[in-house]
């Protein structure tokens, strides 16, 4: 085979004797260098063609020739006579007569697209970002508009008061007096527990995870609404719980996803003018998937079989123009997912019935503190259990445990914790409230007489 | 995307001249070339200063989206243009005609790299044409024959 044979070949060609002088290549090398033969022919070697200093080719070639094998380059950069730069790896093949071939191959493209990838991704996730604040600013703004009528009819009320005061104050009737001033003590504790809520909310607690008792963040959603004078009846429905309903996650972030679903339910009844509207928050576990359930259910005008698959999309919305934005639901759905769990429109005869699921606490609370699972570990931490029916305990052992190099699953089911201690493989168990007919064995410690600072301290864990 | 591509387009009656300029690669979006109602077609590449390999695969796609009845044919094609059309089968349109390319030429005397316009009826036997400087000096040309005119022996 002569070298002329290369010409054919779509890939450069070199050929070069035990010094690394270029004896030989191949058409396509003045192509793929954009150089024209002449100016290819002033270089000796390849070492003159390339940008980096750490790889030599004269090297090599002469290593490949000693060894008698063949070598691959680690990415290395030719640079073009117009200035732009290739990035390629080298294949050296020992030949007959003490030379060595040199097969380019080019994945300049590759690495330029991937770059660009990478730079595009990070644009999605900044975009991302930005529409996350722009809906976080939506509800801040509907709860500015809400706390604004709030404040005013309190301030009403003392402004009233103060007037009624110095009346009786003049005509001297103490007992009224103490009324009156009772009344003003409450609202002004009104306006400032107002005020408290409104600073929580803009306070940047974006990631912050706790234990979060859902009767209760359900609750302050629907004092939200009422406080709104929504002509809607919103309701809480706790009857099929066995359990308090605890999960771990961001307060800020699930208060949200309610305020979302009950507006949107708020929103369609309104539309239809609906006398009887109804909203349902239902709350209760599903012990089975080991999940805890809200349901957000109206009997408004439901949502079309057409409509029912774009929901979740980002900018659908059927509401008129100015009206919405087509992004809650599609925060609300990156949200739950983020706290490993999901959110569906349920199949309802009337109205629309959405399904929030989340993992119980205990499941909720091992893959957030487990650092294998967040790939940032090879090996699982030990796992210890803390079983407690008080949500304040519970909480203030995680804020002190998750940044140990400990898993830490925390239960509120005194009498039925057992069930999770198998299959997460718990190496511990720590009992923080008093359980009837306890059975204490190697791995189980009673700690129920201790304060969390004295748990704590007995595990060796600054609080 | 930031296409760095563009194109001017001229309608000569049933002939639509596509003058295209910038990057072809994957940010050019070809399809924006409509060639609704023409018979003919030409492609005008004179300012095209790069193609990738991603753009080679558009323009093949998108050729293949005009209707075989349409004529095509190619002018003022650059260096890059013509290594590409001697590599990639398909890159321009079997039937489909070069009417004009660049071809590189070196001038000794200024010690300088020229590209000269030509027409494919200036290539005898796959031979570079001979061209001349301002000054008359005989200009070498800068490539290799056989290769750079290969496709000259299917052009229509």
């Amino acid at each position: 085979m002569s070298f002329s044979d290369f010409d054919q070949l779509l890939s450069p060609i070199f050929v070069c004797d035990k010094n690394g002088k270029i004896q030989y290549y191949n058409h396509i090398c003045s192509t793929f260098f954009q150089t024209s033969p002449r100016v290819l022919n002033k270089f000796e070697t390849l070492d003159e063609l390339i940008v980096q200093k750490d790889f030599s080719f004269q090297q090599n070639i002469k290593k490949a020739l000693s060894e008698n094998t063949a070598l691959i380059s680690p990415e290395i950069e030719f640079l073009k006579q117009n200035g732009e730069k290739l990035t390629v790896i080298a294949k050296l093949i020992p030949l007959d007569n003490n030379k060595v071939l040199v097969n380019i191959l080019d994945f300049s493209i590759e690495k330029k697209l991937h770059e660009k990838y990478k730079e595009q991704i990070g644009e999605l996730k900044d975009t991302h970002e930005q529409i996350l604040k722009a809906d976080k600013l939506t509800a801040l703004g509907e709860m500015i508009s809400g706390i604004s009528h709030e404040i005013s009819s309190p301030l009403m009320i003392v402004s009233n008061r103060l007037d009624m005061l110095r009346d009786t104050l003049d005509a001297e009737k103490p007992k009224a007096s103490e009324a009156i001033l009772n009344d003003l003590e409450r609202e002004f504790k009104r306006v400032l527990g107002i005020i408290s809520g409104m600073r929580s909310f803009v306070k940047n607690q974006e990631e912050a995870l706790e234990v979060v008792n859902l009767n209760t963040l359900c609750h302050d959603v629907l004092s939200f609404f009422e406080d709104l004078n929504t002509q809607v009846k919103i309701s809480l429905d706790t009857s099929e719980q066995s359990h308090l309903p605890l999960v771990m996650g961001n307060r800020l972030k699930l208060q949200q996803v309610l305020i979302n679903l009950v507006k949107n339910a708020r929103d369609s009844l309104n539309e239809i003018k609906s006398h009887s509207g109804e909203i349902i928050i239902k709350i209760h576990d599903l012990i089975d998937t080991k999940a805890q359930c809200i349901s957000v259910i109206d009997n408004g005008k439901g949502v079309s079989p057409e409509d029912a698959s774009h929901v979740f999309d980002m900018f659908f919305t059927t509401k008129e123009v100015d009206a919405g934005t087509g992004l809650g639901l599609s925060i609300s759905k990156k949200i739950i997912e983020a706290h490993s769990g999901s959110i569906e429109l349920a199949k309802v005869k009337t109205g629309a019935k959405f399904d929030i699921k989340l993992p119980l606490l205990e499941l909720g609370s091992f893959t957030m503190t487990n650092k294998y699972l967040e790939g940032e570990k090879e090996f699982e931490d030990d796992i210890y259990l803390f079983v407690s029916d008080e949500e304040k305990k519970l909480n203030d052992i995680y804020q002190s445990m998750k940044d140990q190099d400990i898993v830490t699953v925390l239960s509120h089911r005194l009498n039925d914790y057992k069930q999770f201690t198998e299959f997460m493989m718990v190496d511990r168990i720590f009992i923080l409230s008093k359980i009837k007919s306890l059975e204490i064995d190697e791995d189980t410690e009673d700690l129920s007489d201790l304060s969390v600072d004295q748990v704590l301290k007995h595990l060796g864990v600054k609080s | 995307m930031n296409s760095q591509f563009d194109f001017e387009k001229e309608s000569k009656g049933d002939k639509i001249v596509f003058k295209l300029s910038g990057q072809i690669d994957e940010d050019a979006e070809l399809m924006r070339l409509d060639f609704s109602g023409a018979k003919e077609i030409e492609f005008n590449l004179n300012n095209v200063n790069l193609i990738n390999s991603c753009g080679i695969r558009d323009w093949v796609e998108f050729q293949k989206t005009i209707p075989e009845s349409v004529k095509i044919s190619y002018s003022y094609c650059p260096q890059i243009i013509i290594e590409q059309i001697n590599i990639i089968k398909g890159f321009i349109r079997p039937g489909a005609k070069v009417e004009s390319f660049y071809a590189p030429y070196y001038d000794e005397s200024k010690d300088k790299e020229v590209k000269v316009l030509i027409t494919p009826d200036e290539v005898i036997n796959q031979k570079a044409p001979l061209k001349k400087s301002e000054q008359g000096e005989e200009l070498e040309f800068d490539e290799i024959e056989v290769q750079y005119f290969n496709f000259l022996r299917n052009n229509s």
